[in-house]
């Protein structure tokens, strides 16, 4: 099993991150509009529903702190494409790269600087302290737009970069997708 | 005999008689003491919730009555009965009052009282006492204690200060463990006025 990046694709490592931050990505918007849209304001569903937004933030956070180590230390495979949509991609990857830390830590100040003071136990197994900010409904109401409008905005991103994959899949026919796939179905894709 | 009396109650309360204690600071016999009495307005009964990570959630419930028969002949069997209205929590912050009073917490719209019925006093020193009884919330039952001290005592008044720790598990209401604890600690100090 290949670890790392070459020229020509990519190693297990970004693969598995990218799939496991796209999972987990996708999950937290659900949750995210779940909670504060769907389910009722006070039950005892939608506190938990809080608290595992908080927790899968968090792992998030965590893993696109990584993917971006990785990719600072990786060969960058080249573009497929051939066409203009080279720079598009580079440009939304490396959006997509900052994003979920962005949306993270804005996450991890609306729970900082909230009133309630609800603590982040994520998992229930670890508490995450608070960031050392002034709690106050102003900056409360501020943070939560910043993280309202970063995630809705990425979320769009996404859905671009989700299609633009698919385009990249079944117009252009390039590989582009394949070579992202986990690497068992590449081979069945490619060559055999 | 000169006896020494110390009385409880609130979602606790209760009477103590040590007929042999020396107790300098409250001069009233049992005798002269017992009878009935309510719970004034001006009691406060506080409680907390603590969280994981240090701190927690504390507020108080403005809403109550309350009474205690003091039995002279035999303190064990005073009598405490309190109830409190759930809906007059307030822990300083809307959301969360909210929150207690919805159906995830206290659904206060379905059960509206929180009520205190004692079992049995035992004394437990010269102004002291646990008054074991049954707590009712939710249209759940649970038995438990509360330790009263004898504070102060006027004409025709005794203060008590209850303590005790109720599990939210037994009312469904453990929303939120284990980020808040289970243990809700009351501590109330009851002002209780000669019917
Ligand atoms: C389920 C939907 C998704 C699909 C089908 C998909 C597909 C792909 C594909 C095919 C590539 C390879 C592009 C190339 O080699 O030029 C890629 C790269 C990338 N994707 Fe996605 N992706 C998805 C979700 C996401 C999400 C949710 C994020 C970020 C939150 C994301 C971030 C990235 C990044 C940063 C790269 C650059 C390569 C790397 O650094 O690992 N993707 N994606
Ligand atoms: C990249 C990861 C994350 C994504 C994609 C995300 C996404 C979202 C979305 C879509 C909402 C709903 C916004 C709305 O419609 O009002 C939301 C709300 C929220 N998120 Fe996140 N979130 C992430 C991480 C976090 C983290 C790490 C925390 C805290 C530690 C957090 C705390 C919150 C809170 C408290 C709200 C509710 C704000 C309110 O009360 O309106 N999020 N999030």
């Amino acid at each position: 099993m290949r670890l790392r990046n070459d020229r020509e694709g990519y190693g297990s490592v970004s693969i598995g991150l990218h799939w496991l931050i796209a999972i987990v990505f996708l999950a937290e918007i659900l949750l995210g509009v779940a909670m504060t849209r769907i389910l009722p304001e006070t039950a005892v569903a939608t506190f938990w529903a809080y608290q595992w937004h908080k927790s899968f933030g968090l792992l998030l956070l965590f893993l696109s702190a990584l993917r971006l180590v990785w990719v600072l230390v990786e060969t960058r495979p080249v573009d497929l494409t051939g066409h203009g949509s080279a720079l598009a991609a580079g440009v939304v990857h490396r959006y997509l790269l900052f994003a979920p830390i962005l949306i993270a830590l804005a996450g991890w100040i609306i729970v900082s600087v909230s009133p309630l003071a609800i603590p982040t136990f994520a998992f229930n197994l670890v508490v995450v302290p608070h960031l050392p900010l002034v709690p106050g409904d102003e900056a409360e109401r501020r943070a939560i737009a910043v993280h309202r409008w970063l995630a809705y905005g990425t979320a769009i991103i996404v859905a671009i970069h989700i299609a633009a994959a698919l385009m990249h899949q079944f117009l252009w026919r390039d590989g582009t997708m394949t070579r992202m796939l986990p690497r068992r179905r590449q081979s069945a894709g490619n060559d055999r | 005999m000169r006896a020494w009396v110390i009385g409880a109650m609130a979602v606790a309360g209760a009477t103590l008689y040590g007929p042999t204690a020396v107790s300098p600071s409250f001069a009233i016999t049992l005798e002269e003491a017992a009878g009935s009495y309510r719970v004034a307005d001006n009691s406060q009964i506080r409680f907390s919730v603590d969280q994981v990570g240090g701190g927690g959630i504390a507020g108080q419930f403005a809403t109550f009555t309350g009474t205690l028969q003091l039995n002279a002949a035999d303190p064990s069997r005073s009598v405490v009965v309190f109830d409190l209205y759930p809906e007059s929590v307030s822990t300083g912050q809307q959301r969360i009052d909210d929150f207690l009073r919805s159906a995830a917490v206290f659904d206060t719209a379905h059960y509206d009282v929180v009520s205190f019925r004692s079992i049995d006093v035992r004394l437990t020193g010269p102004d002291t006492a646990v008054v074991h009884g049954i707590v009712t919330a939710r249209g759940k039952s649970a038995e438990a204690d509360f330790d009263v001290a004898l504070t102060g005592e006027g004409p025709g008044s005794l203060q008590f200060r209850v303590t005790g720790d109720i599990m939210r598990s037994p009312f469904g209401m453990e929303v939120g463990t284990p980020i808040y604890s289970n243990v809700v600690r009351f501590d109330m100090q009851l002002e209780t006025m000669r019917r």
